[in-house]
């Protein structure tokens, strides 16, 4: 089921390439393939791929349409949940800086993926403020990076 | 031809690039070590580290993470019996066999020797080949150069994913995400759905990080609950057993076989410097091919030192072959090679057949980084076996948080750009929905390095003659594009051996 659904998603990609590349326009002459042929060429390719690759997996086993929620949720839960995590970490960097987020992010993620009964809060602290302190003040000080600060230390 | 050699021992002859050469092995070792850390992972995140250096120590210090890799992923598979890396699932077969009969060190110690003297011939082809292969390179003219990077990705594709037509459409997808920016002939933007930051492009690096560590990181945590550590543990005595090394008598074994050690180190050379077959695919044809050689096969898989020498001399060699092309073409062979290209491009060094020409120092570098590599990796092995065998019990919920933590500041270092945060996470869904289906990575960042360099011999390849035949009737070119019609059919059928050889020794389906 997923499988064409990656396939369908080729599919489309190829479609959206082809019809977006249909404005690109460059007024220099630039013999027969402008800026618009490979992405055109490239499109046609993965469109004709993904069909065949579709009949292949739809000819080899029947599919199956069943798809139960729970299941779904119990697989992925941990997937969705770093992922959220994720986005709320990149987001909130810019706003409140590098470091804070950093840490913040190392020990939520620690903690949530451990096993109940053996969260060692003093060893996740420890790792978290050497991981990220020690990439910070690494970076800062040898390659003279700039971490988003953040509203804090502004 | 060795004058290209003792440049490089000139360059890296110097504290401060020994250090750091040092550190990529230790670490490369490690990261092997733990199951579920790839080499490719751990390449691709020493790279950020090494933004401050200087080229030839930057290379140098990233060879040193792969070589140390390639032979790190044998402490686990000889005393675990599972594979810390894909690239050492032939080495279970026979190592842990033998570990299991009471003689751990003698599989340990056949197991070192084997990975560096299958660097060591590496390199040596290396040496001979590269600088003859990019003078060959020199004469191609755009027809020929588009044609071999589309025989590249074609191999890459055939070689690497579950059937041939996902693997070219991965390999299409990576051409697809290159497209992303100003085109390279007239500069006018495309795909960048209005984004200015997306005008250059989306970074190589990110997507590298992205599709390999990221995209591996979800998949340990979607298995977190299932693989908590319960069958390392019912293994966890032969961690904390004493045993001797046999530092002598492993170097005895494995020179009484030089005809397997040679015939092991020749393919995996050839398959590393193969555009997309790495170290995964070496260790499996290196173990068939000395089984097939032997003259007792049956003795394969109880534990003899055959098989141990096979598939260590065979992974390991793939360093070395991997770099032939990478150094002589501007084609990486592996994804190792795709992060050594993109770190030259960082440091403004312009890969391709000139290299050698413009920079003898650093493909001088290069070849002898790969031997002081492999010299390190023998005393790091051999001191601190005991410590590393360890660290396997790295737990997942440890290493999942602060290896992502890495994955983000690599990336953000590179740009200093957010944005690039997300592109990160984008690139890293891709990469586990990919995996998930199937389909491999390598031909999709081949993909990606590749495109641009594709498009543009392409098209002044058109601006020369309009006529497209052209790529069918020049020699070269038309060699190019029958090899990739043979290749594909070849590659149908290997991947079946090998898929059936896997099943058998109760392989692991990653690719790497």
């Amino acid at each position: 089921m997923g499988d064409i659904v990656v396939s369908i998603f080729f599919i489309l990609l190829s479609v959206f390439m082809y019809i977006s590349s249909l404005g690109f326009k460059s007024g220099l002459t630039t013999g027969s393939v402008g800026p618009d042929g490979f992405p055109k060429i490239i499109a046609g390719a993965i469109f004709i791929l993904a069909v065949i690759n579709m009949i292949k997996i739809m000819r080899k086993r029947k599919i199956t349409f069943a798809f139960s929620k729970e299941k779904f949720i119990e697989k992925y839960k941990a997937v969705f949940t770093i992922l959220l995590m994720f986005i709320i970490y990149v987001f909130s960097m810019q706003y409140i800086g590098f470091l804070i987020t950093t840490i913040l992010f190392m020990f939520s993620t620690q903690w949530y993926l451990s096993d109940r009964s053996k969260k060692n809060i003093p060893k996740m602290v420890i790792l978290t403020l050497f991981v990220s302190l020690g990439a910070y003040f690494f970076f800062t000080s040898y390659l003279t990076v700039v971490f988003p600060p953040g509203i804090f230390f502004e | 031809m060795f004058d290209l050699l003792t440049l490089g021992f000139e360059q890296i002859m110097s504290v401060n690039i020994l250090i750091s050469l040092f550190i990529g092995v230790l670490a490369g070792v490690i990261a092997g070590a733990i199951p579920g850390f790839t080499i490719t992972m751990a390449v691709v995140l020493a790279l950020p580290f090494t933004f401050g250096m200087l080229p030839a120590q930057g290379v140098a210090t990233i060879l040193g993470v792969s070589v140390g890799g390639l032979s790190g992923g044998l402490i686990t598979a000889a005393l675990l019996g599972i594979p810390g890396t894909p690239s050492a699932v032939a080495t279970t077969f026979d190592a842990y066999p033998m570990v299991k009969n009471g003689y751990p060190g003698r599989a340990l110690s056949i197991g070192i020797w084997s990975s560096f003297f299958g660097s060591i011939i590496s390199m040596v082809i290396l040496v001979a080949l590269a600088p003859q292969i990019a003078a060959l390179a020199m004469k191609l003219g755009p027809w020929e150069y588009f044609s071999l990077i589309a025989f590249s990705i074609t191999i890459i594709a055939g070689l690497t994913g579950e059937s041939v037509e996902k693997g070219l459409l991965a390999g299409l997808f990576g051409l697809a995400i290159a497209n992303v920016g100003m085109d390279p002939m007239t500069g006018v933007p495309r795909f960048t759905f209005g984004f200015y930051n997306l005008q250059a492009g989306v970074p190589f690096l990110t997507v590298l990080i992205g599709m390999f560590a990221i995209s591996r990181l979800f998949e340990e945590i979607e298995s977190h609950n299932i693989h908590s550590n319960s069958d390392l543990k019912s293994k966890s005595e032969m961690i904390n057993k004493k045993f001797d090394i046999d530092l002598l008598k492993g170097l005895k074994i494995t020179l009484s076989q030089p005809i397997n050690l040679l015939r092991s180190s020749f393919i995996g050379t050839f398959i590393g410097a193969v555009p997309g077959a790495g170290a995964s695919i070496s260790n499996i044809l290196a173990y068939d091919q000395a089984k097939k050689g032997s003259k007792h096969p049956e003795k394969f898989g109880t534990g003899i030192a055959d098989g141990v020498v096979a598939s260590e001399s065979g992974n390991n060699a793939t360093a070395g072959g991997g770099m032939i092309t990478t150094i002589a073409l501007g084609i990486p062979g592996d994804a190792v090679g795709a992060v050594i290209l993109s770190a030259l491009m960082i440091h403004g060094v312009t890969p391709g057949p000139l290299l050698i020409q413009n920079n003898p120092d650093i493909v001088g570098s290069i070849f002898a980084s790969i031997m002081v590599a492999s010299v390190f990796m023998l005393l790091i092995q051999f001191v601190g076996l005991r410590f590393f065998i360890k660290i396997v019990n790295i737990p997942n919920y440890i290493l999942v948080p602060v290896v992502l933590t890495l994955c983000v500041i690599g990336t953000y270092l590179l740009n200093n750009r957010i944005s690039d945060l997300y592109i990160l996470l984008v690139m890293g869904l891709f990469g586990y929905i990919l995996v998930k289906y199937k389909y491999p990575l390598t031909p999709a960042i081949l993909g990606v390095i590749l495109g641009p360099m594709a498009e543009s011999n392409l098209r002044r390849a058109l601006i020369i003659d309009p006529d497209s035949m052209l790529f069918f009737t020049r020699p070269i070119s038309l060699s190019f594009i029958v090899l990739s019609v043979l290749l594909i059919i070849f590659s149908v059928r290997q991947n079946k051996k090998i898929s059936r050889l896997k099943t058998t020794g109760g392989g692991n389906e990653d690719n790497e």
